[in-house]
């Protein structure tokens, strides 16, 4: 647990002292080394293959010990040369927001959910992309890499950067995450406090913004402060840059572009134009009068989207998961609810308390705040991931709204009310984030992954030396077992139609050579992995036999899954032991969750 | 110090938005979950769900497996279930105050789907009374009048059916020795059934057993013609109806030890 902590540091240390070189800003310095990390991983992979040799991880671990060494070096000799004078009230900001997050994210979020065991779904599939670049498998897109990915909504980028901790330091990425995802909570708080106060310049309020920040979430789609995710690494890399935005070079505002459009497809563009007018709007000869008449339209348009939702829906994506993520407008106002309480009301104040205002940077992020809040909002699948984005426009515009209520209050008044919408605030955040975990309830603990799942997987990697392992089971399990012991699946929890027909049609067949036909019918996806030599296993537990009981409609779905960890029960140890005297199946290991054959 | 007249009212805001935001919290909670019993009853947005003290399922509903009959034709309450919820606020409301005021164990499921006729509303209510639950459908379809409504359970995976004239039922392309020899180490005579053939009449009782012989649940039969498709766990009971608009059907199911 400990040395994860210190690794999952290098996730940000390592891409941090390769842009040093060019960049004493904190963040610029992340997101150039980010983008440098992304042309080396490729100059590597290319020319290894050019060079035919075939040592990719090795290259990759001395290339980033060898700068970071370098770097350290470098910034040693600045301190010593420079002697730059720490800024203690910053640092009292840092010290408060790391204990306040601490105490939300520890005692709250993670509270029944103990190192390693997850909370964040979407993981699994970041780890078997960083898994398998660390192998030395990489292209630019990442439906090339595995079968897991069924469309491209993003470069390697962040996959690239997650394999950097792996190849390292060589240990599994589910404990590490458990502490990444902290670093982003921590994040999005530092985040919030630097814009708020660019914004608004009262560190009172910039404070209330990342309190703010780190009590809302966002719990379905967007997920902004709590997961770690292409999408909320984005929009918290975009918020990062528009709190310093103006005193970039040309040559790091392209590189910065380049990073967000990498990082994510869809939500990098929208972050992209939301740092466009940030940076264009104060150089061009714009009014108070102009920007409070674009704040109205941009309002107007926020209705119109309202309304646009009794017009119908419409499903942008072809995908059968995106019907799914088509919600009706009092679907959203309930989320809404549930997120805020009815917190919106201050962002209600802060409109019209901006509208009077005289700062130009409060109205042109109202107006950001509302197109993107109107775009998030509007009746297309999946547009709800734009919200990632507003997470942190939103809640200026409700401190602005606060901000309109306490500013003429005594400072013991103002922290009596500040104290008041905490406690409000945490409230709703409690009863949100158990909404969340309803279904993830497992014996004592709140996970979507058990130890006995991750033993299981320790089993599989090292039973799967020779690399020709090829996996099959239901999909929630295929997922995380691929992730955390490397054996191949085909399409993990993303397993297409054919692989799920196969798996119902021997759902309550006693008949081990039909079984075992149905089981070997299925292949990887990628052509290139159809390995002759392959090593079928097949893995039964209680997940994949809650997973045979779903409706048919449902097994068929990539949008319903089996969430939690399940137990084997007595009657499911009757189908284990079946499969276990069948000639057809060698059973190579089994716990309390989870029996894994071997197909002869 | 004293406070402006705006000041008092702005904190009064302030603390109004505070205190409301708290109510709406609280009420948004949804009951969701009973613990009746000694099972435990859970509606999520898949369907309603029944576990045994074990936390093993026992059987679920869902209107995706429910059917309508109109004459011969049968077909899925709802083939697409596009939005469910634990009632409106003030059914919430109402609950909640019926659960905790008043004692009952009551929670509700509103689903909003559509099959190849139209739109199609079916709300499930689950109550535990009389040492069983009783579910009760409220089905209403947007162009059909149905003649039947088949009530379907989605049984635990390896449970039989069996009935009070000790009889334990299969479909004959699941069926296996295996499965006869439990079958018959419980004291039951297997019946091969067709998926759409009924059972036989004079059936009062349905007893659902497990792997083990030992009963987990037992559903009256009160002239429901019954149908089983075991390869998806599927039993059910086809209810007819009085022909309106909107049908009101409803089953009890008893839990063993």
């Amino acid at each position: 647990m400990l040395i994860d902590f210190f690794v999952s540091l290098s996730f940000y240390i390592i891409p941090y002292l390769t842009g040093r070189f060019f960049t004493k800003k904190i963040f610029l310095a992340w997101i150039v080394g980010a983008f440098l990390w992304f042309a080396i991983y490729f100059s590597a992979f290319y020319g290894l293959q050019f060079l035919k040799i075939n040592n990719f991880p090795l290259v990759i671990r001395l290339l980033a010990i060898g700068i970071s060494v370098l770097s350290l070096i470098n910034i040693g000799y600045y301190l010593l040369k420079e002697r730059p004078k720490p800024d203690f009230n910053n640092l009292q900001i840092g010290v408060f927001l790391l204990a306040f997050t601490s105490v939300v994210y520890f005692l709250i979020w993670k509270r029944n959910t103990p190192y390693p065991l997850q909370l964040n779904w979407d993981i699994y599939e970041h780890i078997t992309l960083a898994n398998l670049i660390s192998d030395g498998k990489l292209s630019f897109f990442t439906t090339k890499i595995s079968d897991t990915f069924t469309f491209t909504s993003y470069s390697p980028l962040f996959g690239i950067l997650l394999s950097l901790p792996k190849i390292i330091f060589q240990r599994g990425l589910v404990g590490i995450y458990w502490w990444l995802e902290y670093w982003h909570y921590f994040l999005t708080a530092i985040a919030s406090f630097l814009i708020a106060q660019k914004v608004f310049k009262d560190r009172g309020l910039a404070l209330l913004a990342a309190v703010l920040s780190s009590l809302t979430f966002e719990a379905i789609i967007a997920y902004s402060a709590l997961f770690l995710i292409p999408q909320t690494m984005v929009a918290l890399i975009a918020v990062f840059v528009a709190s310093e935005i103006m005193s970039y070079k040309k040559v790091f505002l392209v590189i910065t572009s380049i990073v967000l459009l990498l990082m994510h497809y869809v939500v990098g563009p929208l972050c992209l134009a939301f740092l466009a007018v940030l940076y264009l709007a104060p150089k061009l000869p714009i009014t108070l009068r102009f920007l409070n008449i674009m704040a109205v339209l941009a309002a107007g348009f926020l209705l119109g989207i309202i309304g646009l939702h009794f017009l119908g829906s419409w499903q942008v994506l072809s995908i059968e998961e995106a019907s799914h993520f088509n919600f009706s407008v009092f679907e959203k106002a309930g989320f809404i609810l549930d997120w805020y309480g009815i917190f919106l009301l201050f962002a209600l104040i802060g409109f019209f308390s901006i509208l009077k205002s005289k700062s130009y940077s409060q109205k042109i992020i109202l107006i950001l705040a509302i197109v993107v809040f109107g775009i998030s909002f509007s009746p297309f699948s999946y547009f709800l991931k734009f919200y990632v984005l507003g997470h942190y426009l939103t809640n200026l515009i409700i401190v602005a709204g606060i901000a309109a209520l306490v500013s003429n209050f005594s400072n013991l008044l103002k922290a009596i009310s500040f104290t008041l919408l905490t406690v409000s605030l945490a409230i709703t955040f409690y009863n949100n984030q158990l909404l969340y975990k309803e279904p993830l309830h497992f014996g004592n603990y709140v996970t979507q992954i058990s130890k006995g799942e991750l033993d299981a997987s320790l089993f599989l990697a090292s039973y799967n030396k020779k690399g020709n392992g090829f996996l099959v089971s239901d999909p929630s399990l295929q997922y995380i077992l691929e992730a955390n012991s490397g054996v191949n699946t085909q399409g993990g929890v993303y397993m297409n139609l054919s692989t799920r027909k196969a798996l119902e049609s021997i759902n309550g067949s006693y008949n081990p050579q039909f079984i075992k036909d149905k089981i070997l019918s299925i292949k990887d996806a990628l052509l290139s992995d159809r390995n002759p030599d392959r090593q079928v296993l097949f893995a039964v537990g209680g997940r994949y036999f809650q997973w045979q009981a779903l409706p048919k409609n449902q097994r068929e779905s990539t949008f319903y899954n089996v969430w939690s960890p399940k137990n084997i029960t007595p009657n499911d140890q009757t189908y284990i032991d079946f499969l276990k005297n069948s000639k057809q199946f060698k059973l190579l290991y089994q716990n309390k969750e989870i029996a894994i054959f071997q197909v002869l | 110090m004293s406070i402006s007249k705006l000041n008092i009212i702005k904190l009064i805001a302030l603390i109004a938005i505070g205190l409301v935001s708290i109510g709406v919290t609280l009420i948004r909670m949804p009951v969701n979950k009973s613990f009746a019993g000694g099972q435990k009853i859970e509606v999520s947005s898949y369907g309603v769900s029944v576990y045994n003290g074990s936390e093993n399922l026992l059987f679920s509903l869902s209107p995706l497996n429910d059917y309508y009959y109109d004459g011969q034709a049968k077909e899925h309450l709802e083939n697409k279930l596009t939005l469910s919820n634990n009632g409106d606020l003030l059914s919430q409301a109402l609950v909640s105050f019926n659960n905790s005021v008043l004692g009952k164990n009551e929670l509700i499921w509103e689903t909003f789907g559509e099959n190849s006729k139209g739109e199609s509303t079916v709300n499930y209510s689950v109550e535990y009374t009389n040492g069983g639950i009783k579910i009760t459908r409220k089905v209403s379809l947007q162009t059909i009048t149905p003649t039947a409504i088949g009530q379907v359970l989605t049984i635990c995976n390896d449970c039989m059916v069996t009935d009070d004239k000790n009889r334990a039922y299969f479909n004959g392309d699941t069926v296996n020795s295996y499965l006869i020899n439990i079958a018959l180490k419980a004291n039951k005579v297997p019946t091969i059934i067709g998926e759409n053939q009924s059972f036989p009449e004079g059936v009062s009782k349905l007893i659902i057993i497990g792997r083990d012989g030992k009963e987990k649940m037992s559903i009256p039969v009160i002239g429901e013609s019954i149908y089983l498709q075991d390869k998806w766990h599927l039993l059910e009971l086809k209810t007819s109806t009085q022909k309106a608009k909107d049908e009101t059907v409803s089953q009890m199911i008893y839990f063993g030890n």
